[in-house]
């Protein structure tokens, strides 16, 4: 406990980040990292050894070798050349998810928070209701609805987020709307729609752009649950979730057929998950400097 | 604090009326896919008559919504399309597996977030702080069904520690069950343990390096009584906060540990009632799984109420 209560400004950094400097440890490793998810997802098809549905039995169920960097699954598949493509899909499903979210939620959001008042409280216990399922539970009951496909599951993630999204976004909101400017376009006559887009979306876009950020790795992982679930990408198209769910029931003799989605999915969460501390660092950075 | 209570409670049986009626909804609006489900794809016309009218599939939506919800509330879930079986004994049968399972994960969770904060603030940015903050940033960031195949991998495959999945209840062999459900425990309590250590060692070295803290060590207040007045106390708000949300994340979770270790629950049920397509299971065991959380967030909310006042006035909040 020494030095922990040495001084008043011993607040806001987190111990990843070496005090002093505008070095930002969490920032660098997780840019870099998330970088290097999206690089290798777009450029999955010029880095992928082999096609990653490329049968190959006779080299089947096999360990690291200079053939096959990170061995083959039980039809002598890639699994590096999976894992690339995999990576590209998880990348898409979860952009295309927050997407659809960070619209929903964000409209949903600067509605509610733009007064407060007897729509602001219906928009938002709505959303408290959609909060209080279980995001697996609803993404696996959308499923079952819909029916299982990449879209349905891009669609049942994207749905997931909105409430989260939606409860963000009213919060900026309505730190915004006590600001001179809104006083004096709501004065001057600005109407209510070009309030919000014109003033409010500018002034809380960076703070959604960091939870989006968060939100990445999220869907990435319910993504690849709905797919280890059999309800999200179908066989023989290669998702990390349903490598994983085919590689169980080959583990003794080659485990790097869940040992390597594992670690694919811990670094692409892990890395976002950083990113976004990273981000959400600076913000605070700048914001106590602002204060001084 | 009673009358935030009957508030709260009355807010959480009208929101488990919407969930029902969302779910219904949800799984309602596409028609015939149970008599498909049920008679395969090409039933006559006459059979699929016959089997809508056997469960009563045939009247309107909004009669069979109520018929539905009317024996919830008395206990009855109605039966199978598909095995006949009643549903209500096989939640009650199941129910007990998905609660031991979800209790364990949440104390894996807080056994795990609670000293790694408290070792992480008190040897602040040190070796040792850096090393928890990664195990409880590598736990949050591996979704549960892959922390737990990993764990399979090596403790049931590799080691033959532990075995890879199975049921046997306590009343039976409380010792099997105990090394039954450590996997699945364990592999559902990381990711909330690593979050909820983050929060709570945030929280910490945020209260910390208030004013307060200076003020009251200035005044001579010993270490030990502002850790635990000042700053476990102010922490312990966005901890159960967040603890509250991370209740929905175990049972979402324990819906994937089951099916991995083969634990006849709740959860498995639901996939089951996906795998046979009969919506009647999956959308009772879905509200029983629904019903679980917001009781349990109610809970948490009231040790919240408990510990700040403030939270129980509606205006502060």
């Amino acid at each position: 406990m020494s030095g922990s209560a040495t001084g008043p400004y011993v607040g806001r950094e987190l111990p990843t980040t070496p005090v002093g400097g505008g070095f930002n440890l969490p920032l660098i490793v997780g840019g870099v990292g998330v970088v290097t998810f999206v690089v290798t997802s777009l450029a999955a098809p010029l880095l992928a050894p082999y096609r990653p549905d490329k049968i190959d039995v006779l080299s089947r169920l096999q360990g690291i070798s200079v053939a096959h960097l990170l061995g083959t699954d039980e039809y002598g598949r890639d699994t590096l050349s999976r894992l690339l493509y995999g990576g590209r899909l998880s990348l898409i499903v979860a952009v295309i998810a927050v997407s659809i979210g960070l619209l929903g939620g964000g409209l949903v959001g600067m509605v509610a928070g733009y007064r407060p008042g007897r729509r602001d409280a219906l928009l938002m216990r709505c959303m408290d209701i959609l909060f209080s399922f279980p995001a697996i539970l609803l993404a696996i009951v959308m499923m079952a609805a819909l029916g299982t496909s990449v879209t349905n599951a891009m669609i049942a993630i994207g749905i997931i987020f909105i409430p989260g999204f939606a409860r963000y976004a009213r919060s900026l909101t309505r730190s915004v709307m006590v600001e001179q400017f809104i006083a004096y376009a709501r004065s001057t006559g600005v109407p209510f729609l070009r309030i919000l887009s014109r003033e409010v979306l500018p002034n809380i876009a960076p703070g959604m752009m960091v939870q989006a950020t968060v939100a990445i790795g999220y869907a990435v992982t319910l993504e690849a649950t709905l797919s280890f679930l059999g309800l999200g990408a179908q066989p023989p198209a290669p998702s990390w979730g349903n490598m994983i769910a085919a590689g169980r029931g080959f583990m003794t003799r080659a485990p790097l057929m869940v040992v390597a989605p594992a670690f694919a999915i811990l670094l692409a969460v892990l890395s976002t998950n950083l990113l976004g501390e990273g981000l959400q660092l600076r913000a605070d950075e700048r914001q106590s400097r602002g204060r001084l | 604090m009673t009358h935030y209570l009957i508030k709260r409670a009355i807010g959480v049986v009208l929101s488990l009326l919407v969930a029902s009626v969302l779910l219904f909804a949800t799984l309602n609006v596409l028609p015939g896919k149970a008599s498909t489900a049920a008679l395969g794809l090409n039933p006559t016309p006459a059979a699929t008559a016959a089997f809508n009218k056997r469960y009563g599939l045939d009247r309107p939506l909004v009669t069979q919504y109520f018929s539905w919800i009317g024996g919830v509330l008395h206990g009855n879930f109605g039966k199978s399309y598909q095995t006949e079986i009643s549903i209500s004994g096989e939640i009650a049968r199941r129910l007990p597996v998905t609660l031991e399972l979800t209790l364990g994960g949440t104390l894996v969770a807080l056994l795990i977030a609670l000293p790694l904060a408290f070792v992480a603030t008190m040897s602040r940015g040190t070796i040792v702080d850096l090393v928890a903050t990664a195990v409880s940033l590598i736990g949050l960031s591996l979704p549960a069904f892959a922390t737990a195949t990993a764990l399979v991998l090596v403790f049931s495959l590799r080691l033959r520690w532990l075995p890879p999945g199975g049921y046997v209840a306590p009343s039976v062999d409380l010792g099997t069950n105990l090394k039954l459900m450590f996997l699945p425990a364990l592999s559902l309590g990381l990711v909330s343990g690593g979050l909820l250590m983050r929060i709570f060692r945030t929280g910490i070295v945020d209260a910390l390096g208030r004013e307060y803290v200076l003020v009251s060590r200035s005044r001579g207040a010993s270490r030990g009584r502002v850790l635990w007045w000042h700053a476990v106390r102010v922490a312990s708000i966005p901890f159960i906060t967040v603890g509250a949300m991370e209740v929905g994340a175990i049972f979402g979770g324990a819906v994937v540990i089951e099916q991995i270790f083969q634990l006849p629950g709740i959860g498995s049920l639901v996939l089951e009632g996906i795998e046979t397509r009969d919506y009647r299971v999956l959308q009772s065991g879905a509200l029983v799984i629904t019903a679980f959380v917001m009781i349990a967030n109610l809970f948490v909310d009231m040790i919240a109420a408990f510990i700040d006042p403030r939270l129980r006035v509606p205006s502060a909040q």
